[in-house]
């Protein structure tokens, strides 16, 4: 009687063979190229900006803790955060969370680099 | 002829250092908009790899490392910043140079750095414009390994029938600290061993694994080193690593660590569908006090032969994701794999978790018994039918 299921398994095994298909997840693109000519708007301000560099371990550590003000008349959600190239080859880990509201979690963040070829 | 092409030359490397020197952004995603005239305070950390460099770059075997670490006292910014101010915590008091920057553009009319303890204060300045920089170096004591991975390959082989989830971690590492200025001294070494001063030879790393973890093994390009040591325990499982030699400054060292465990404790089958869970940490590596600066990281999840719907989610950034197969000893159709790159990290992401989720039907788990029985079987008809064959001289014998 045990057999049964065993034999379906094996069955349905030998009808998967042919089928056997991948979903190929889509590859994350690391990085957004803009135009040369590109300048973030300035719709923000930092009120106060206090910058602390951990030196205890053998890479920096960078934590930055800004006040930011929307200067512009419309809502903004996109603030940029600049780096020289050969820096941001270097910069690992960036995390970007709400100071105040831990509970918000990681903010999204991403790469956007300049097309050096325009 | 010969200036015009010096010039040309010359011109070539101003645009390169031109093109070179660009500027790029990371674009912050506030969760919700900001209204006009409201404020909001945000947290920003990061980690800068391979940023120190030892000053002096040559060092005696015993003597005291110190190091450099360059920035600009003007954060970063695409925006005006009104107030601003750059806290450095040193690991201790040791810092020897340090560029001091005129009262003048203090707010407080101060010399910059004020001191604390080994604690420097830069600032506060006012209304600095964006995209300014002031450039200051410090130097400071650091007589410890600046470890530095070049390259992790980390795999992840999910086994059903075993029950297992095999982990095996390739280092290419290096230290990036001051070199040696005279030869190495194995005499010197070990008289001081026994005391274990400070150095700046990278000489031990220990890997806290999850409990339940077995069968750990340690090789290099030689062979098994026998210089490690495996503690089980309940909370955590401990390997010790010595490498062959200790690693100075600009020394390398590869080597390869793995080691089993339950897949119970990592695998969850959804209720519904065929569907599992794997929850792994992202990174295994050695927690060493002064931290581990990893370059790449390859990270492959070798999944069962015939798992598909493979996703992912994890919080460390992923640069790239590619799901292939891996083909490996009696496989059929090749297993399903994930490789994730990540490039820059640190140690920190130890704690970081990945979550894969895929499908894998039940009739899949038994696609390779049965090809090995059905091959079993076609090498005895094969048989069968071979001997089966007459093969004699001479007429048949009908009676």
């Amino acid at each position: 009687m045990r057999s049964i299921p065993l034999l379906s398994s094996c069955l349905a095994a030998l009808a998967t063979l042919a089928a056997a298909e991948l979903n190929l997840s889509q590859p994350l693109l690391s990085k957004q190229v803009l135009p040369s000519t590109f300048k973030p708007p300035q719709v923000f301000k930092n009120a106060n900006l206090v910058r602390t560099t951990n030196l205890d371990k053998s890479y920096p550590r960078e934590t930055i803790n800004v006040i930011i003000e929307n200067i512009d008349s419309k809502p903004q959600s996109e603030y940029y955060l600049p780096f020289e190239s050969s820096l941001l080859s270097k910069v690992g880990g960036l995390e970007v969370r709400d100071k105040k509201d831990a509970g918000k979690g990681v903010f999204k963040v991403e790469v956007v680099g300049l097309d050096a070829e325009r | 002829m010969l200036k015009g092409s010096h010039r040309s030359y010359c011109s070539t490397i101003t645009q390169l250092i031109l093109r070179h020197s660009s500027t790029e952004f990371y674009r912050i995603h506030l969760p919700e908009p900001l209204a006009p005239k409201k404020q909001t305070t945000i947290s920003i950390t990061y980690s800068v790899l391979s940023a120190l460099s030892p000053v002096p770059a040559k060092i005696a075997q015993s003597e005291k490392q110190y190091v450099q670490y360059t920035f600009s006292v003007y954060t970063p910014s695409a925006y005006v910043t009104e107030k601003q101010k750059t806290k450095v915590k040193f690991p201790n008091g040791d810092v020897p140079d340090y560029t001091t920057l005129s009262a003048e553009l203090n707010a407080e009319k101060k010399t910059d750095p004020q001191k604390q303890g080994s604690t420097f204060t830069y600032g506060p300045y006012n209304n600095i414009p964006a995209g300014a920089e002031e450039f200051v170096s410090v130097r400071y004591e650091f007589t410890k390994p600046l470890t530095y991975a070049s390259l992790l390959e980390r795999d992840l082989e999910v086994s059903h029938w075993g029950g297992n989830l095999a982990s095996e971690e390739r280092y290419w590492l290096a230290n990036q600290g001051a070199e040696l200025k005279n030869q190495f001294s194995r005499v010197e070494w070990q008289k001081t061993s026994y005391m274990s001063p400070p150095t700046s030879a990278l000489k031990a790393l220990n890997l806290p694994l999850h409990p339940g973890a077995v069968d750990a093994y340690f090789i290099d390009d030689i062979g098994n080193v026998s210089t490690s040591r495996f503690r089980p325990g309940k909370r955590e499982a401990n390997l010790e690593l010595k490498p062959r030699y200790p690693i100075f400054g600009g020394w390398k060292y590869s080597f390869r660590v793995g080691w089993n465990a339950d897949l119970d404790t990592y695998l969850r089958k959804l209720t519904k569908g065929d569907s599992y869970v794997l929850k792994v940490p992202f990174l295994e590596g050695p927690r060493i006090s002064e931290g581990i600066q990893y370059s790449r990281v390859h990270l492959r999840v070798i999944l069962p032969e015939g798992a598909t719907n493979v996703r992912y989610s994890t919080t460390v950034p992923i640069v790239d994701s590619t799901t292939s197969i891996h083909k490996t000893f009696m496989d059929t159709v090749g297993r399903t794999t994930l490789e994730l790159h990540a490039i820059n990290l640190v140690d920190e992401f130890r704690e970081k978790e990945l979550f894969v989720t895929y499908d894998y039907p039940w009739s899949a788990g038994y696609r390779k018994p049965i090809v090995i029985s059905l091959g079993m079987f076609a090498v005895f008809a094969v048989t069968w039918v071979l001997g089966n064959i007459d093969t004699s001289i001479g007429k048949k014998k009908t009676a």
